[in-house]
């Protein structure tokens, strides 16, 4: 035992850790200054958090410019590319998050500082996220990015909706998470370590052991809980329609990416020998996310719910790549990097659409949508982009997202990969019967109660659409930039 | 696939359980139900109406308050028992952590989570249903408030 | 060592676990369960770790206490703010939305 307690201090790299530790900086700050200043900082909190996560990006850079991957604690927390990539992601969806929230934010009379404390606390788990290479960083970063989102989620304290989104969201992801962590102490078991590594070592080399297969399932199955996979996604639309509408944005993209990067560094690094486990898995679940997401979706009348069926069908279409994780392993990598990259784009830009009309009309049905072209041209040709992005009807990013899968399905090969392509192919057509639904409310429809007064929208609002458009657009006419991004990230993902 | 063989054998073994069981339950047991079996727990003692009673809540933020050291406990202990190994830099990262910990609490203090007593008690509203605080007359009209409170919460719901 | 016996322990708390989050209707009680299941998480991985002859089993389950913890304390704000609004904590009761 006594090798056991030798102690060495571990290598800090203070440049490595800096992103996170500024977060973490931010976070607190803000509770200071609402300690002392109490009501009277609350205008100032929106723009502390939106610098917070500026300056967070600034790290990131300088460590992307550096370019030199770095490891520690012994492999379980590793900085490289792949890494920086989906950081830099988190940090511009939680900005743009920030700047859907403001409004809703002031405006309902809730409180403002804690909610800004725990956006970033949450924003800080998925950053720490990308980087975890061990069960247990991977299993802290989780929680740290779901406990202040089953916070938020429940965030309008009078209403019984955000109440009720708050505990569906909360008992599912409890329960998931103790599913996710027996799965990993039956790993730890067989492994005698938490790094991937030494799992995915002593994984492929026990082939028939049924702990080993229990194991893995019980912890993709707690992950798929967390991207709402069917079956197991019947949380997400309660919530998504209950809690506030920036939040539901926040978890429909951020908390969702955060999901798969961590089922990346699972499937691919530490289950990499164990395809005869993982393919069949995903194969199933991705189908069945994409058909019955897509089919619910159909006979939506509120838009918020629309869009989280939406959500959950296009979580099957990133989980499609994982199917053919050990046949075609860098372009599947690459498919989902990019798919998740458009994704947040154009789904934070439908809720803010969403989120500027309901500042009118005080409604989520799609009914009340009629006549937007009339008396908001400007969040119609808006809405349009996204919609046609999330359908994938070039030239808006989406198309280039799907292409990916694509790509990545027929370097796999094989009959299987095929089958899974049918059924994509099958849900893109299905997907673009519900968006053309609203499509056709927005530009022939007149107005509900001929009611035409211009929907007044504020400048974060307005700095949030121009963001995302303008993203949505350039994954759509420029597709080798996130393309190169995807690429830089495979390279890294994979070589470590 | 056929890794997934002992997983589905356990699966249909599972389903196949179940359903005898109740089959067997329905074509053996007796039904010969009465109010007392049927009834809640099924002990023949009368089940009571849970009445919405009030508890204080303030109880609820010293049980928080204890959660939140005894979450830093569970850290401080294993520290303690290997301070001598990890000297300096165990003291100054526990020092982070604590003070970052102790930021909770001042929150806490600030919000006024642990002021109590007659101090704070709440004031019986002016705006109580039936009397005013400067006269005995009963306020009319109010019937029916408590629907457009929850239909303005369901329209804020989108 | 007792290995079997105690991973057996583990096995079965994180049934009884299960099955009180899927039985049980009152909000308090699920969240026991689900720290039942939790314990049972702890049992494995210090057993696995004391097998190994390596600390990091106990080092993840010191990470589970604390992570629960804290998922107890959230779960009990959201339950008691249930309470105040429904003045129910059966949460078979909170079906306002379907579909």
């Amino acid at each position: 035992m006594e090798a056991l307690l030798a102690f060495s201090r571990p290598a800090l790299d203070w440049h490595a850790l800096a992103p996170e530790l500024t977060l973490l900086a931010f976070g607190t700050l803000i509770t200071v200054v609402d300690i002392i200043w109490d009501d009277r900082s609350k205008q100032a909190m929106p723009t502390l958090a939106g610098i917070g996560l500026l300056a967070t990006l600034l790290p990131v850079i300088t460590l992307a410019l550096d370019g030199t991957d770095r490891t520690m604690f012994g492999g379980a927390y590793v900085i490289d590319d792949f890494s920086l990539v989906l950081k830099a992601l988190f940090l511009i969806s939680g900005y743009v998050v920030i700047l859907m929230s403001v409004d809703y934010i002031r405006d309902g009379d809730y409180y403002e500082n804690e909610y800004y404390t725990l956006m970033l606390t949450s924003l800080l788990g998925m950053v720490m996220m990308s980087s975890s290479r061990d069960l247990i960083s991977v299993f802290v970063a989780l929680e740290l990015l779901s406990i202040p989102a089953y916070m938020l989620a429940a965030w309008r304290k009078g209403g019984a909706r955000s109440n009720e989104a708050g505990l569906k969201y909360y008992l599912m992801g409890v329960f998931a998470s103790a599913v996710m962590l027996y799965g990993m102490s039956l790993v730890y078991g067989l492994a005698g370590s938490t790094a991937f590594g030494a799992i995915a070592e002593e994984l492929g080399s026990l082939d028939s052991s049924p702990v080993a297969i229990l194991g893995i399932l019980f912890i993709l199955i707690g992950f798929a809980f967390k991207v709402s996979a069917v079956p197991f996604h019947t949380w997400a639309p309660d919530t998504y329609e209950g809690a506030p509408t920036p939040v539901t944005a926040f978890l429909a993209v951020a908390s969702k990416t955060a999901g798969m990067v961590a089922l990346i560094q699972l499937v691919f690094v530490a289950f990499a020998g164990r395809d005869d486990v993982v393919q069949p898995f995903f194969w199933l679940i991705a189908a069945l996310t994409m058909t019955i997401g897509n089919l619910i979706a159909l006979r939506q009348t509120n838009i918020v719910r629309l869009l989280a069926y939406s959500g959950v069908a296009q979580g099957g279409f990133m989980l499609v790549p994982f199917a053919v994780a050990a046949d075609a392993p860098a372009r599947a990598v690459e498919a989902v990097v990019i798919y998740m990259a458009i994704y947040a784009f154009m789904n934070l830009g439908a809720f803010t659409v969403v989120l500027a009309v309901a500042r009118k009309t005080r409604s989520g049905e799609i009914d009340s949508y009629g006549g937007l072209f009339q008396y908001a041209p400007g969040l119609a040709v808006a809405m349009t982009i996204f919609l046609a992005a999330l359908a994938g009807i070039p030239p808006a990013g989406g198309w280039f997202a799907k292409f990916g899968l694509f790509r990545a399905l027929l370097d796999a090969g094989g009959g299987w990969a095929a089958g899974l392509g049918v059924v994509v192919a099958v849900n893109t057509v299905i997907a673009f019967a519900y968006y053309a639904r609203i499509l056709g409310q927005m530009w022939f429809q007149p107005a509900p109660d001929g009611d035409e007064r211009p929907v007044v929208m504020t400048g974060s609002l307005k700095a949030a659409l121009a963001m995302t458009i303008i993203a949505t657009m350039a994954f759509g006419i420029l597709p080798g930039l996130v393309g190169h991004f995807g690429e830089v990230s495979v390279l890294s993902a994979l070589g470590g | 696939m056929e890794q997934y063989l002992p997983v589905l054998t356990l699966g249909v073994l599972g389903v196949l359980f179940v359903l005898l069981s109740i089959v067997a339950s329905r074509l053996l047991a007796p039904e010969r139900a009465t109010v007392a079996k049927r009834s809640a727990y099924e002990c023949g003692v009368t089940e009571q109406v849970a009445i919405p009673e009030r508890f204080p809540v303030k109880f609820y933020l010293v049980a928080m308050l204890f959660i939140m050291f005894d979450i830093e406990i569970v850290f401080l202990y294993p520290w303690a028992v290997a301070n001598d190994e990890l000297g300096l830099f165990g003291l100054v990262a526990m020092t982070i952590f604590a003070g970052i910990f102790f930021l909770s609490f001042v929150y806490e203090l600030a919000k006024g989570g642990l002021n109590w007593g007659p101090g704070r008690q709440l004031i019986t509203p002016a705006t109580s249903p039936e009397r005013t605080t400067t006269s005995t007359i009963r306020k009319v009209g109010l019937e029916g408030r408590i629907e457009i409170e929850t239909a303005a919460d369901d329209s804020e719901a989108a | 060592m007792l290995l079997n016996q105690f991973l057996i322990l583990g096995a079965v708390l994180f049934a009884v676990g299960v099955y009180g989050v899927l039985a049980r209707k009152n909000g308090v009680m699920v969240l026991m369960s689900i720290e039942l299941m939790l314990n049972a998480v702890n049992i494995n991985l210090v057993v696995f770790g004391v097998q190994h002859g390596v600390v990091s089993g106990q080092v993840f389950a010191l990470f589970v206490i604390a992570v629960a913890a804290a998922e107890v304390g959230v779960g009990l704000a959201i339950v008691l703010l249930l309470y105040r609004n429904r003045t129910s904590i059966d949460v078979e009761d909170f079906d306002l939305m379907r579909g």
